[in-house]
């Protein structure tokens, strides 16, 4: 006998798919509101005693079950990832919190500039939303996870944080006064990790290890800083639950959707209105599966579902140093970050620019790992405990540069590969275009410039880290030709139909995106609150 | 995953690739190598089939020329028995120890570092430029 788990016919005033940040940030504002909200996720809880950070064997355990690319992780609740026509990698997290579990958690505001890139530089297009529109939405997500940051930074418009910055520790100073030395920007990271302890969440105890998942409860991962507060306002979250199909009604609205067990049983959910949070390539995926009368996928008659991904490309500098530099302290988390390249200067060859971040780099294998090219009898023996001994002495600047959108960068459906749940894979055709190359190279001597200002003794390439930024796949916009949501997420073909996620973004900027994500998602939740009496009634 | 046998030829080639010097002990004399090689081995998940092929071709003898001639010979299989290896050692209080790298339980930072962080002056010449932010038309 099936025991009735009240699975088989859920119903909502709203159905959410994907619990990440933004999922999460809709499902906590819509249920704060009095609706009735469901949110189905195809990963589970994660239990921090699993997380591999305070583990000895934690560096072992990050190249296979803790690997940050899916396809190496092979966990039931990630699906694969076709990704042989893409030359930059990609990776993310199917989880309660989905991919903020393993986030570095910088957190970036977009600048006024970047919502005006068509206007400003003569490329991509302008968003349908300016800096203005968002900067409430920011403060407010700030303001409940606990932002930790130092106001006054004259690269962004007027900002302030709830809680005192992190510090900046021995590599965030020895860098700092390198970058005085070349007259560049820095500034002490921001963070959506708590410098005190903040709600249920502790003070960050310094791991370093938070893009592996924080060991000691103090990150704003969605999963503690969100979900407690969405389930306590009576939203119901559903994990190992992969939705395979958004259901379309006879009116051409949307009425739920299909959705996959762990053991491979099909449900259906019903509900007014559909959220879809699944990231940069799981929400194209998802309305292309989503449509079984056109293969052009669901609210897609600008054909643009699936089109236009960014992944900000991100290279790392490491610096090795004579200097003891603690580097195996966090948050990393990132102890300075550098907007001097951020801005379009047509000088250097290409348009947008960069965001920088220092991070630190704790390990001992991780270190002995940049030697990797070099011959034996300089690697092993005495050598190696020779080069052990710069664990401690090394410092990392990453970079993200602004990629801009280009319709031949894709999320396609695989016609071979498939999930657990013998669900279509997502493909992903991504090609570094010229401007990202040149600019690319252009950071690469930049990062290496301020190592050696710094006195690195010598620096190593990390040539393209596996990118969590997954942007502009069903873009908003005020011309349904030519954007797939309008500026709240709305579907421009299915008005009882929503995208809050990284998809929406028309340019990527070259900030960490996840306060935009989740400033957007929290503007878009609340335009929804705010109409739902005009949603068809599917309960 | 690995029997004594393996257990044993790991041992030796960590002894090989971290023989000790005037700081640090050597690999295969640190309390529990045995015990800290199953674990790496039981961390590395998924690579253990490979590490099974690797460890099937490493050399009988093992000493400082045979496992050279293996890590030129056959890289990617060399490149996870080092990693085991490392990772084992690394895991030993007193390989750690000696190069000074921290263990245990980790210290949140003072909430004042920052404070005194900033009164070093580092941050003045950044706090002294005009406002970067680039005008957008309205
Ligand atoms: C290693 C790493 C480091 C990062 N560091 C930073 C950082 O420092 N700062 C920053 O701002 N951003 C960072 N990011 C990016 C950040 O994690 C994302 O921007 C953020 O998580 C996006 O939130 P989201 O809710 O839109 O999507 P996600 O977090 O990806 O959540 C989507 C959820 O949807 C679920 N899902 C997908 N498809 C389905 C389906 N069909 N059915 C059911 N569930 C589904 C997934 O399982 C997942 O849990 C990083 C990402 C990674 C991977």
């Amino acid at each position: 006998m099936r025991i009735d788990s009240g699975l088989e016919n859920l119903r909502a005033d709203v159905l959410i798919v994907g619990a990440g940040p933004s999922g999460a940030v809709v499902a906590h504002t819509l249920a704060s509101r009095g609706l009735s909200v469901v949110c189905l996720e195809q990963g589970d809880w994660i239990n921090p005693d699993d997380l591999p950070g305070s583990k000895p064997e934690f560096e072992l355990l990050t190249r296979t079950q803790w690997h940050w690319e899916p396809n190496v992780r092979r966990r039931r609740e990630d699906y694969p990832l076709e990704v042989s026509g893409s030359n930059a990698p990609v990776s993310m997290f199917g989880a309660v919190g989905g991919s903020s579990v393993v986030y570095g958690a910088h957190w970036q505001r977009l600048m006024p500039s970047d919502f005006r890139v068509r206007s400003l530089d003569g490329v991509a297009d302008d968003w349908p939303i300016s800096y203005d529109d968002l900067a409430p939405y920011y403060d407010r997500v700030d303001a409940f996870i606990g932002v930790a940051g130092l106001g006054g930074d004259p690269a962004y418009p007027p900002q302030d944080f709830p809680l005192p910055p992190h510090p900046m520790g021995a590599a965030g100073l020895h860098m700092g006064a390198a970058m005085n030395k070349l007259g560049w920007h820095f500034w002490p990271g921001t963070h959506a990790i708590p410098s005190t302890a903040f709600k249920n969440m502790g003070q960050c105890l310094r791991w370093g290890v938070c893009e592996r998942g924080c060991p000691a409860g103090a990150k704003a991962s969605f999963d503690l800083a969100y979900w407690p507060h969405a389930t306590a306002a009576g939203a119901r979250l559903v994990t190992g639950a992969r939705v395979s199909r958004i259901l379309v009604g006879a009116d051409g609205l949307v009425d739920g959707a299909l959705w996959i067990d762990t053991e491979g049983t099909e449900h259906r959910a019903r509900a007014n209105a559909v959220v879809v949070a699944a990231n940069g390539i799981g929400t194209p995926r998802l309305l292309l599966m989503s449509d079984d009368k056109h293969t052009e996928g669901l609210a897609n008659s600008s054909g643009l579902v699936g089109k236009n991904l960014m992944i900000h490309p991100n290279r790392g500098v490491i610096g090795v140093y004579e200097e003891e530099l603690d580097a195996w302290n966090g948050p990393a988390g990132q102890l300075l970050y550098s907007l001097e390249f951020y801005e379009t200067d047509e000088s250097r060859g290409f348009v947008r620019g960069s965001k920088w971040n220092l991070m630190p780099f704790p390990g001992v294998l991780s270190v002995l790992d940049l030697y990797r090219g070099r011959p034996f009898d300089e690697r092993w023996g005495a050598m190696a405990h020779k080069l052990s001994r710069s664990a401690g002495k090394v410092m990392i600047w990453y970079a993200n540069i602004d990629d801009l959108p280009e319709e031949a960068n894709t999320v396609t459906l695989d016609p071979d590969l498939r999930d657990s749940s013998g669900l279509a894979a997502p493909r992903i055709d991504y090609t570094l275009s010229a401007n990202s190359l040149r600019n690319l190279d252009f950071v690469t001597e930049k990062m290496i410039e301020a190592h050696s200002a710094a006195g690195a003794i010598e620096t190593f390439l990390d040539p393209l880290v596996p990118s969590g930024h997954l942007l502009g796949t069903a873009r908003m916009g005020a011309d349904p030709a030519t954007s797939v949501v309008d500026s709240f997420g709305r579907a421009h073909d299915v008005p009882n139909l929503f995208v809050v996620d990284g998809s929406v973004m028309v340019t990527g900027g070259g900030m960490n995106p996840t306060a935009t994500i989740t400033a957007f998602a929290l503007r878009a939740a609340e335009s929804l609150a705010d109409a739902a009496s005009d949603l068809p009634n599917r309960n | 995953m690995v029997d004594t046998d393996d257990v044993d030829r790991l041992r030796q080639l960590a002894g090989i690739l971290f023989p000790g010097d005037d700081r640090s002990p050597a690999a295969d004399s640190v309390a529990d190598i045995d015990g800290l090689i199953r674990l790496a081995v039981t961390a590395i998940g998924s690579e253990g089939e490979v590490l099974r092929l690797a460890l099937d071709l490493l050399p009988a003898e093992l000493d400082w020329a045979s496992v050279k001639d293996f890590a030129e010979s056959h890289t990617n299989e060399f490149e996870l028995l080092a990693v085991v290896a490392a990772g084992a050692y690394f895991m030993a209080p007193a390989a750690l120890a000696a190069i000074g790298y921290p263990q245990g339980p980790r210290k949140a930072a003072r909430i004042d570092q920052i404070v005194d962080e900033l009164e070093t002056g580092v941050l003045d010449l950044v706090m002294q430029r005009e406002s970067m932010v680039r005008k957008v038309p309205v």
